[in-house]
């Protein structure tokens, strides 16, 4: 199946899957006689292995991408992460709203694993936002913020507006959520 | 017509590396991987080791491991519902359905949300991050349906909730079949 | 309840405007009359007997459907559409039905519409559709997504979009009037007119109160139960008489949570099954895992013999505890492996189970014997609801 794809689908793959899926899609020729299109057949046949995600990279995959997507952008209406998620670092209060919002705040993670986390997300996906003075997320930081249980689309309007205010964030636009769309 | 060899493996990733620096498209698959190794605007690094690691000669005897499911799990035949990466996938398999096990099939679209589980794969006995993700579009395929429960929480914790039809995000909210692409080796 | 479904209005027509046989050849005179005209049947007014099967119809799941049986006979009774992944409830005074439906233009894509579809509950007949007009969340359907208030005034949905929320819809005046954020939480139990209360994703039980123009506040009691070890299943126990969740675990307990006041109670949990059948593998699991028999507070269990994460595995017997104190009564065990269990909340009740093979059971749980089988109702029916709990 891979291989009658490849022609027009080689540069739109979204699902996220396995690099050999890739390497055949790509592949000129590729096919015929393969028998097996079986992405582990292929990958014990050309003694390729995964390297260990960096687990940072691993709490982030199993407690944030699923919605928020691989590279920090998925749905529409999920808010961005990659190179928005940084502006929120510029005010304190920005700062406590990224772990006070709920899927943060209440997720089984330790206070260790979510510093870890957020810190890696904001060093890798939205760097060019961060404040030149960004300090890193402590795990006592974590803790304390993770108690509050906060009204989010408020808490949210307000941080943003401030940002602007602050001329912290050039338009409100970047960080704004659209409306629940019906599909 | 050949197999795929060493040698075209190789020139694969090259051009896939010269591919993720010209594209930007966030839908580009190549430039997700390269974001899960290094992070989004670094250079790819892509989570591929060379040589085969001596875990594999080394997989502890199955009835060892952790999972029950991996257990009974086969890496052949993404057909069945014992292939290892189902160990939560619960619908119908898109690999019976005219696609593969991270391959929508024709008429369907791969939703961009989906929820991340962890099977271990019996060959070398790690445990590796699978999406579970659903392809969208048509109504039920209908073929091999399988019920892996393994890490399947209750939607209270929608993050590992295998109930959702995780459309969210693709053009249509309609359920299709459930693939289980491999997101990466976990410690 | 045999006599249930009743048959209205003319049946017969009569012959006696035939006198006699025209001679051959002869002209005949008059109209047409038939020996039979069609008529439609009407149920019978609720009673605590009647079961609603909700199939799902997982092959081709836009075309799920309710049927409608006789849940002393396993007679079918009736049988009405729903949509996708849907809902039902039946109103406190048992006189009208909820569905709670998704619909597209053009089947499977175009414009998508969600409504509460309110129907008569003896001619099945659509009265209404309600719009919800930011939707629902499409999951495969659990009960307690969709709540009705004992008063039967509000029906909530859940919603994720992604935001959690619950949508209240005035089921008198046909109108959603607001949503109430829930963050984190998830499932509606609703236990008095202007309260629900939700699970949530760090084990904390949160009960929000609402007025009558959809403002609320929320109060979270924390650490009910252990999100991450040990879930409580969506279909725990739920006694809506007595404001009583009975949480049961994936490991098997039970933690009875008061959801009487602004804030949840959780009580002194206990075990289903003893050490020793911890240890031969009892383990709660299915669909519809548990319901209860609200006026003797008992507590039906589907239960089967597996090992963690077989949560979902359907259960070969039901047991019968005493909700108050934990003792358990009676083990039924089922002729073939079950999903889904509801007991009617009458004075004799019955124990109703949707088996592996879609086929509808029932027992009488004085006895503990089985009263019928039916053939397959549908083909994957999923949810049992009966009235008053």
């Amino acid at each position: 199946m891979l291989r009658r794809r490849a022609g027009s689908h080689a540069a739109g793959l979204g699902v996220a899957g396995f690099a050999l899926g890739v390497a055949l899609a790509l592949a000129p020729g590729v096919g015929a006689q393969v028998t097996s299109n079986v992405p582990d057949v292929l990958a014990r046949r050309e003694g390729l292995w995964l390297a260990p995600l960096p687990r940072a990279a691993q709490i982030y995959a199993t407690t944030c991408a699923g919605c928020h997507g691989e590279m920090g952008r998925s749905a529409d209406e999920i808010p961005v992460l990659a190179n928005r998620v940084g502006y929120f670092a510029r005010t304190p209060a920005g700062r406590r709203y990224l772990v006070e919002v709920p899927n943060v705040a209440l997720s089984p993670r330790t206070d260790a694993e979510i510093a870890l986390v957020m810190n890696w997300l904001l060093e890798n996906y939205s760097r060019g936002e961060l404040p030149r003075d960004f300090v890193p997320y402590s795990e006592e930081e974590v803790r304390d913020l993770r108690m509050a249980r906060i009204d989010v689309a408020r808490t949210r309007a307000q941080v943003v507006s401030d940002l602007v205010a602050r001329r912290l964030l050039p338009s409100a636009d970047l960080l704004a959520l659209p409306a629940t769309r019906s599909y | 017509m050949r197999l795929v060899s060493q040698s075209a493996i190789d020139r694969l990733f090259e051009r896939m590396a010269r591919a993720t620096a010209q594209r930007t498209s966030r839908r580009s698959f190549l430039a997700q991987l390269g974001a899960w190794a290094a992070g989004a605007g670094a250079l790819p690094l892509l989570p591929v080791a060379r040589a085969a690691p001596a875990a594999a000669a080394n997989a502890p005897p199955r009835e060892e491991l952790a999972s029950v499911f991996a257990r009974n799990a086969q890496t052949n035949d993404p057909t069945q519902c014992n292939y290892w990466r189902y160990c939560a996938s619960d619908g119908y398999l898109c690999a019976c359905c005219g696609g593969g096990p991270s391959t929508c099939p024709p008429g369907t679209s791969p939703s961009p949300t989906s929820w991340i589980g962890s099977c271990i794969n019996p060959d070398d006995g790690k445990t590796y991050l699978i999406a579970y993700r659903d392809c969208c579009g048509q109504d039920s395929c209908g073929r091999c349906s399988c019920l892996g429960q393994e890490g399947d929480m209750p939607s209270y914790r929608p993050q590992l909730n295998s109930d959702i039809v995780w459309c969210l995000g693709a053009p249509s909210m309609v359920y299709h079949c459930s693939s289980a692409g491999l997101v990466g080796l976990a410690e | 309840m045999r006599g249930s479904v009743v048959a209205t209005v003319a049946g017969a027509v009569l012959l006696a405007a035939a006198p006699r046989c025209p001679a051959a050849g002869a002209e005949a005179r008059g109209k047409l009359t038939t020996a039979e005209s069609p008529t439609v049947a009407v149920l019978a007014p609720m009673n605590p007997r009647r079961l609603f099967v909700l199939d799902t119809m997982f092959p081709a799941a836009q075309a799920a459907k309710t049927y409608v049986l006789d849940g002393s006979t396993g007679a079918i009774e009736g049988m009405f559409n729903q949509a996708y992944w849907p809902n039902f409830g039946i109103s406190p005074d048992g006189t009208e039905l909820y569905a709670v439906d998704t619909y597209w233009e053009k089947h499977t894509r175009g414009r998508r519409s969600d409504y509460i579809v309110v129907r008569d509950a003896r001619t099945l007949d659509v009265r209404e559709d309600v719009p919800l007009p930011n939707g629902r969340q499409i999951i495969v359907s659990k009960k307690n997504n969709f709540d009705i208030t004992p008063d039967g005034r509000y029906g909530l949905t859940y919603n994720l979009a992604p935001e959690t929320a619950v949508t209240i819809t005035d089921l008198r005046a046909r109108r959603t009037v607001g949503e109430v954020a829930i963050p984190g939480c998830a499932l509606i139990f609703a236990q008095a007119p202007h309260r629900f209360s939700s699970l949530c994703a760090d084990g904390a039980v949160l009960t929000a109160s609402f007025d009558d123009d959809g403002a609320f506040t929320t109060q979270r009691a924390t650490r009910v139960f252990d999100a991450v070890n040990d879930p409580a299943f969506e279909h725990s126990g739920w006694d809506k008489p007595h404001r009583t969740l009975y949480l049961v675990t994936y490991h098997g307990r039970v933690i009875p949570v008061d959801l009487d006041g602004e804030k949840a109670v959780p009580g002194t949990p206990w075990w289903l099954a003893s050490e020793q059948e911890r240890a031969e593998g009892w383990l709660p699991g299915g669909w519809q895992v548990s319901h209860v028999h609200s006026a003797t507070r008992r507590l039906y269990v589907l239960m089967h013999q597996g090992h963690y994460w077989t949560e979902k595995s359907s259960g070969t017997e039901v047991w019968e505890f005493d909700a108050a104190d934990g003792r358990r009564l009676q083990r039924i065990r089922l002729p073939e492996p079950a999903q889904s269990i509801s007991v009617s909340q009458d004075d004799a009740p019955l124990l109703y189970a949707i088996t592996d093979s879609a086929r509808i059971l029932a027992f009488r749980l004085d006895t503990g014997a089985l009263l019928y089988r039916t053939e397959p109702v549908g083909f994957t029916p999923q949810l049992l609801t009966v009235w008053g709990n």
